[in-house]
């Protein structure tokens, strides 16, 4: 488990970080969402052991990979050379060829890194961050720079290496629609202070004659709901595992709806609170 | 990440490094001008000048190579992926110290080069104390200007700013030193305190391998100072 417990960093009089409580969990994808300087990446630097002077306490695991503020890496050498050299400091074992090919990196391998676009190097950076094959990740903007179908690729790299893998993952970026689409629970934060925890739900609709059967199955999940025209919301988190339990118990799905609470709204009303 | 793959890492990158062998062949190419004069025109400089030249130019490559050493996971920003625990930050602090000195001990070896081409082209004689001597002066010299630029990026870590502090600390401080020893009727234990300063004697005084012993223990006792609050320090500091 990655987590922080009531951690509060100041710079000087300004607070920077406000009893921040947070974790993530094994194969967990958790957003971070906030406006610029609302204290995202120092709450990752504390995560990733880059910050130390703090109050309040980090639990943390030392196999973490980050891609904090866009590092420029050895921008004169090759991606491929700044794979082999982390790889080889951090003595594993990755096959840094195939990295780079499931994140669509092969054609720009041995080109010069400064000749990358923004995009490429966060990928670049992705693969850097994957080359300690860490338990947890904590990537900042990942897909910050990439065009649109280069986010939709990379997200669903980062799911998929997620529950392959089991890897945690905490990753903040602007983008609220990748957010919502990529994790499981979303962190909104603002002026140092964790506002609201969101956890997207999934909703099943299913038929009448099964919500009695469902009952049952769902007896011990937290945060599973019924509705009362017949739609099953679980948490993100656990749909795969509920979808699974619906047919080996025969149940028919008939819809799956991905859509609760637009945390874009959640967001909105965070910060426009804060200019009433 | 462990101290032995970061150690092999950033020595092979020492010797990897194209620029530092065509500053090493510079500095011996001028440096060589004195012993083609002694060969020539028989003097004026006597043994002890022979690699003059050479010291002052392999000095100033040193000091860049040292300053490049330091500054290069600050300007990249890789150092994320180096201080993530304390322990990784202080194998940092070793593997930095260790790789300047090698680089000092190469430089220091086209100095013995020169040497060994003087004895052979003018007969003068060197002693293999000598070469000892310069290894070791080389290795201080690197080691305490490390330790320095490692000192400052504990506090600031602007580097186009620690570049310009970095060069001052090697090219003007000495001479404010020197600009307060000519100071008319200075009392004398004034000029022998300024003389042990290691800001002030180590690049006025390895350039000629001249260090006196004093001068000697108080760099060494200065490295050792700094080296342990470095340590104490590097796992405390917020990057």
């Amino acid at each position: 488990m990655l987590a922080l417990q009531d951690v509060t960093k100041k710079y000087g009089n300004q607070v920077a970080l406000d009893e921040v409580n947070i974790n993530i969990k094994e194969g967990e994808i958790v957003g971070l969402v906030g406006p610029n300087g609302s204290g995202k990446t120092t709450l990752m630097k504390i995560l990733n052991g880059l910050i130390v002077n703090y109050e309040g306490e980090v639990v943390r695991n030392e196999s973490i990979g980050a891609l904090i503020e866009s590092p420029k890496y050895f921008e004169h050498k090759s991606g491929l050379y700044n794979l082999k050299y982390f790889n080889d400091l951090f003595g594993t074992k990755q096959d840094v060829g195939k990295l780079l090919e499931q994140l669509n990196m092969d054609h720009y391998k041995k080109k010069s890194v400064k000749k990358y676009s923004m995009g490429m190097k966060q990928r670049l950076g992705i693969a850097l961050a994957l080359t300690a094959q860490p338990e947890y990740l904590i990537l900042d903007e990942p897909t910050n720079g990439m065009d649109p179908s280069g986010v939709r690729e990379v997200l669903r790299y980062l799911r998929r290496i997620a529950e392959r893998n089991n890897i945690g993952m905490l990753i903040s970026s602007h983008i609220l629609s990748d957010i919502e689409s990529l994790c499981d629970k979303v962190y909104l934060i603002h002026n140092g202070k964790i506002k609201k925890e969101h956890r997207p739900l999934v909703g099943f609709a299913v038929e009448d004659k099964d919500i009695g059967k469902i009952e049952h199955i769902l007896l011990d999940m937290q945060d599973a709901s019924i509705t009362d025209n017949g739609i099953v919301k679980v948490p993100k988190s656990e749909s795969k595992k509920v979808s699974q339990l619906f047919n080996e118990h025969g149940i028919e799905i008939k819809q799956i709806e991905e859509k609760s609470v637009s945390l874009e709204e959640m967001y909105f009303d965070m910060v426009e609170e804060d200019y009433k | 990440m462990t101290f032995g793959n970061l150690l092999k890492l950033e020595v092979g990158k020492v010797f990897k490094n194209i620029y530092m062998y065509i500053l090493l062949l510079l500095a011996m190419v001028f440096g060589s001008g004195i012993i083609i004069s002694i060969n020539l025109y028989n003097g004026p400089f006597d043994s002890k000048n022979v690699i003059g030249v050479y010291a002052t130019l392999s000095l100033l490559f040193l000091i860049i190579i040292c300053v490049k050493n330091v500054l290069i996971d600050f300007h990249y920003k890789t150092y994320y992926f180096y201080f993530t625990t304390a322990k990784k930050r202080i194998h940092y602090f070793f593997v930095r110290l260790i790789m300047n000195g090698i680089v000092a001990v190469l430089f220091a070896g086209g100095g013995a080069i020169l040497l060994i081409i003087n004895q052979i082209v003018n007969h003068q004689i060197f002693e293999l104390e000598n070469i000892f001597l310069l290894i070791a002066e080389y290795a201080i010299f690197t080691t305490f200007f490390t330790c320095i630029f490692l000192f400052v990026t504990l506090f600031y870590r602007n580097v186009i700013n620690l570049l310009i502090l970095f060069m001052a600390i090697y090219l003007i401080l000495p001479s404010m030193f020197g600009i307060l020893l000519r100071i008319p009727n200075l009392p004398a234990w004034v000029e022998k305190g300024i003389k042990i300063i290691p800001f002030y004697s180590v690049p006025t005084y390895v350039p000629t391998v001249d260090l006196s012993i004093l001068q000697i223990v108080t760099v060494l006792l200065f490295i050792l100072l700094m080296s342990f609050y470095i340590v104490y320090k590097i796992p405390k500091v917020d990057y």
